[in-house]
């Protein structure tokens, strides 16, 4: 019997669970009825978790769905909501950069049902290559409000609350999550999950507000609503609060999201009692509760990644009530990054000219420096992707200008390939190919995911046949969302609630779309993919090749669990020639120079039988290796 | 229920070798001893063969999910040069675990580099960790002997660190962890594994 999923365990029960899956939970027992997402990390756990308990949702009666992007997601949770149906949507920063077009009308026009908007930030860009971005300023431009949750068990808590709120005010909440409140695991308190109102009918009784005149009326209508729940807010003593209290001082502390835990930490440290006002409503603010701390000090150190928000808001409040406070921030701490402990107890020891408490140790970052050698992410081995990058190198001119794109595919920035020219957001690498093609005589190539076609790139390549320029486009067809962790896309055949569809084909879209050349290779068989690359080279039009080929990752992890054994790859010492094409240009992590002899190797531990090495190799030196017994 | 006001611990390895199923064990196993826990996990590009890094925290008096430098009281890698990237968050106490299996980047290769073998680590460890126990043992062999797959060397390092009394939880309490995260038709084989590292000498 399949065991019970931990994000619906039963009420009364301590579970552990990552942020991600508290938010889940906390959707769960708000009776929500759908839930849409594109994934993106550090977000991706949101969908991933409502697709693992998709037979629970079922017997639920909700659902959920992979949309094909953030703003086809967000559409989507706002149908169900102006439905009455309880919604939630989720995706990373970015992904709300793409729904914006959508998501700024929706308080003006309102919901029934509630629905949260969940957009998780950065900070340090662990997971992340386009921009540093803070997502605070979404609900200020698109006048909702926003929770920010600390751990898990707040997670589960604001989510919950946020539906409440969304009805109450007949606006959709966000809940603004960062990496270390996403990927933290925590212990959390379960509540009951109740049968959700799955089902809605839409009544279109909404009054033409987001067209003027009714929408400048709805737009001082909303500033009202924001009054209305500070008002709430200065009560709630759940959502803000003072810890520390009791302790008489004349410095205090703002902090924020998962910074607050940062902060108690690095005052026990200290062994100090400080005043902490923890803001859980990151808008509107409850400025009345910030008043009120900040009244009597003469200094307030705010505690918040990314952007100064909260800083400059304090800073505006004490020019009323205590014009002479020092407000301290940024300055003391970091623009860039996420924070941590020690940055915390640095900024402290400065304020309060206290030397920052250390455990005696003998680390020498020289050493550790010299030894620690950088080990950048890499191509699986046996990616398909690898293996698509190396056959289009060996045909592309010297001056060649290679789109890049946003999925797993991004590696291909760095060595042996350095082929993404640019990162700039899903669909820019055909899109932005154009525009140099238009301008430039270099031959452009541009490469685009399956999932990141789906998403983002389909305009921009009617806009390639419509204004007539030529790129030589690469569709990498994995058939998986495979850097969030593997979500299905319409590429996939699967849907968020384990049906079986038809798989989009890409080539089919491509040529529906008025593309003349359009070729299907395998991703594996070197030779098939160099032809048409070579091929479709010299043309003076656009032309689009599909190179498929399963994620690897996937395909081992599904063989591993079948118990099927996949052929190891070894180096014949006879025939090879050390001559590095292997090692150097094709830089499968799986092959290797053994010292001080400089023979090579394949770690058949790593090796995962894709047998393109073999193919590159001009000496055809790479054999199946023979089990030994 | 023991009174321990923290304890702070480094899963580290290069992505896709199983350092999030430790933590996960590690996390609910300090739960059914009745601690408050307190995961970081790193997803996304991380996980394609880069460097990765999980801090664990349990105990009755933490509140940052994220390891302070100089804090951690164990260290577990699963790669001898990811050990010694991890001992940032090392004082002169701290203890580890580590498999002697390298994983040589592809740039290593390509620069014409040196890559530190396991004794130059085992020296470094020494020199960062004086007081420190450094417990270098050939996990992805084991693995490799007794699972048929390296996959599995994770639960080696694991076992060796409760064997040797360097995780303050007990082996009855890590079962039962894993009995919640493991699927059940790998549950036997790694119990088995686990008990290889926990009486490996």
């Amino acid at each position: 019997m399949a065991r019970t999923h931990r994000v619906v365990e039963l009420k009364g029960k301590k579970v552990i669970l990552l942020g991600n899956e508290a938010v889940v939970r906390g959707a769960l027992e708000a009776g929500v009825g759908f839930a849409s997402a594109y994934p993106g990390t550090p977000s991706s756990e949101i969908p991933d978790t409502f697709h693992a308990i998709h037979e629970n949702l079922k017997q639920l009666g909700s659902y959920f769905e992979y949309s094909t992007n953030e703003k086809c997601a967000m559409e989507a949770a706002a149908g169900a909501a102006f439905s009455g149906v309880r919604s939630i949507v989720s995706m990373k920063h970015f992904g709300v950069n793409v729904a914006s077009d959508s998501t700024y009308p929706l308080a003006f026009y309102g919901v029934k049902g509630g629905m949260v908007i969940v957009t998780a930030d950065d900070p340090g860009c662990w997971s992340s290559g386009q921009s540093e971005q803070d997502s605070r300023w979404f609900a200020r431009i698109g006048h909702m409000p926003m929770l920010e949750p600390s751990d898990p068990q707040e997670c589960k808590d604001f989510t919950k609350l946020a539906f409440d709120i969304s009805e109450n005010l007949g606006v959709p909440v966000f809940i603004r999550l960062t990496t270390r409140v996403s990927h933290v695991s925590g212990i959390v308190n379960l509540d009951k999950i109740p049968k959700p109102k799955a089902k809605g009918r839409f009544t279109p009784d909404t009054k033409w507000q987001t067209l003027p005149p009714l929408l400048l009326k709805r737009h001082i209508e909303l500033h009202g609503l924001m009054k209305k729940l500070q008002a709430l807010a200065e009560k709630d003593k759940k959502l803000n609060y003072v810890s520390n209290k009791d302790a008489k001082s004349d410095f205090g502390i703002i902090a924020n999201g998962v910074t607050y835990h940062y902060v108690m930490e690095a005052l026990k440290n200290f062994n100090l009692k400080i005043p902490v006002l923890k803001l859980g409503l990151a808008w509107p603010l409850p400025e009345q509760t910030i008043n009120s701390f900040i009244k009597g000090l003469k200094k307030v150190f705010i505690v918040e990644e990314l952007e100064p928000i909260l800083e400059s808001d304090v800073k505006r409040l004490a020019k009323d009530v205590n014009p002479k406070l020092n407000v301290l921030g940024k300055d003391l701490l970091c623009y860039s990054g996420e924070y941590r402990t020690d940055l915390i107890e640095k900024g402290l020891g400065v304020i309060l000219k206290k030397k920052v408490p250390r455990k005696p140790s003998c680390l020498c970052e020289d050493t550790l420096g010299k030894i620690a050698i950088k080990r950048p992410a890499t191509f699986c081995p046996g990616c398909p992707h690898r293996s698509t990058f190396y056959a289009v190198k060996q045909e592309s001119p010297k001056d060649a200008v290679f789109g890049g794109d946003v999925g797993c595919y991004v590696i291909g920035i760095f060595k042996p390939f350095e082929m993404q020219d640019w990162l700039i957001s899903m669909g820019a690498g055909p899109g932005i190919s154009h525009g140099i093609a238009k301008v430039s005589d270099q031959k452009v190539i541009a490469f685009v995911g399956d999932s990141t076609f789906f998403h983002g790139a389909m305009p921009q390549l009617v806009n390639i046949v419509f204004n007539k320029s030529n790129p030589m486009v690469v569709a990498l067809d994995n058939r998986i969302t495979a850097m969030t962790g593997h979500q299905p896309n319409p590429s996939t055949g699967i849907t968020g609630m384990g049906e079986q569809v038809d798989p989009l084909k890409i080539e089919n879209i491509a040529t529906a779309f008025g593309m003349k050349d359009v070729a299907v290779v395998n991703s594996f068989n070197l030779a098939q993919v160099r032809t048409k690359v070579k091929e479709y080279m010299v043309k003076d039009t656009s032309t689009f090749i599909v190179s498929r080929g399963d994620c690897r990752l996937r395909y081992m992890r599904l063989m591993r669990h079948k118990g099927v054994k996949v052929p190891v790859f070894e180096i014949d010492k006879n025939k090879c020639t050390k001559c590095g094409e292997c090692l150097y240009n094709f830089g499968c992590p799986a092959i290797h120079r053994e010292e001080p002899n400089g023979d090579f190797y394949i770690d058949p531990d790593f090796c995962w039988g894709c047998s393109v090495c073999g193919q590159l190799c001009p000496e055809k030196a790479m054999r199946v290796k023979q089990d030994k017994k | 229920m023991k009174k321990l006001d923290k304890f702070d611990m480094v899963i580290c390895g290069v992505g896709g070798q199983g350092v999030l199923t430790v933590a996960g064990i590690v996390a609910r196993a300090a739960l059914v001893e009745g601690y408050n826990i307190k995961a970081a996990e790193l997803h996304g590009l991380a996980m394609r063969f880069g460097a990765l890094e999980t801090h664990l925290r349990f105990g009755n008096n933490i509140h940052s999910p994220l390891i302070k430098s100089g804090e951690a009281d164990l260290i577990i890698s699963l790669e001898p040069v990811e050990a010694v990237r991890a001992s940032r968050y090392s004082n002169n106490d701290t203890n580890y675990v580590f498999d002697q299996k390298e994983f040589i980047p592809n740039v290593v290769h390509r620069e014409k580099k040196k890559y530190p073998g396991v004794k130059e680590v085992v020296k470094t460890l020494k020199e960062f960790s004086p007081k420190g126990k450094v417990f270098d043992i050939p996990a992805s062999d084991l693995a490799r002997k007794e699972f048929g797959n390296v996959v599995a060397a994770n639960i080696v390092l694991l076992g060796k660190a409760v064997g040797e009394g360097l995780l303050p939880l007990k082996k009855q309490s890590i079962f039962k962890a894993m009995e919640q995260v493991l699927p059940s038709k790998f549950l036997e084989p790694n119990k088995k594994i686990f008990e290889v590292g926990f009486k490996l000498k």
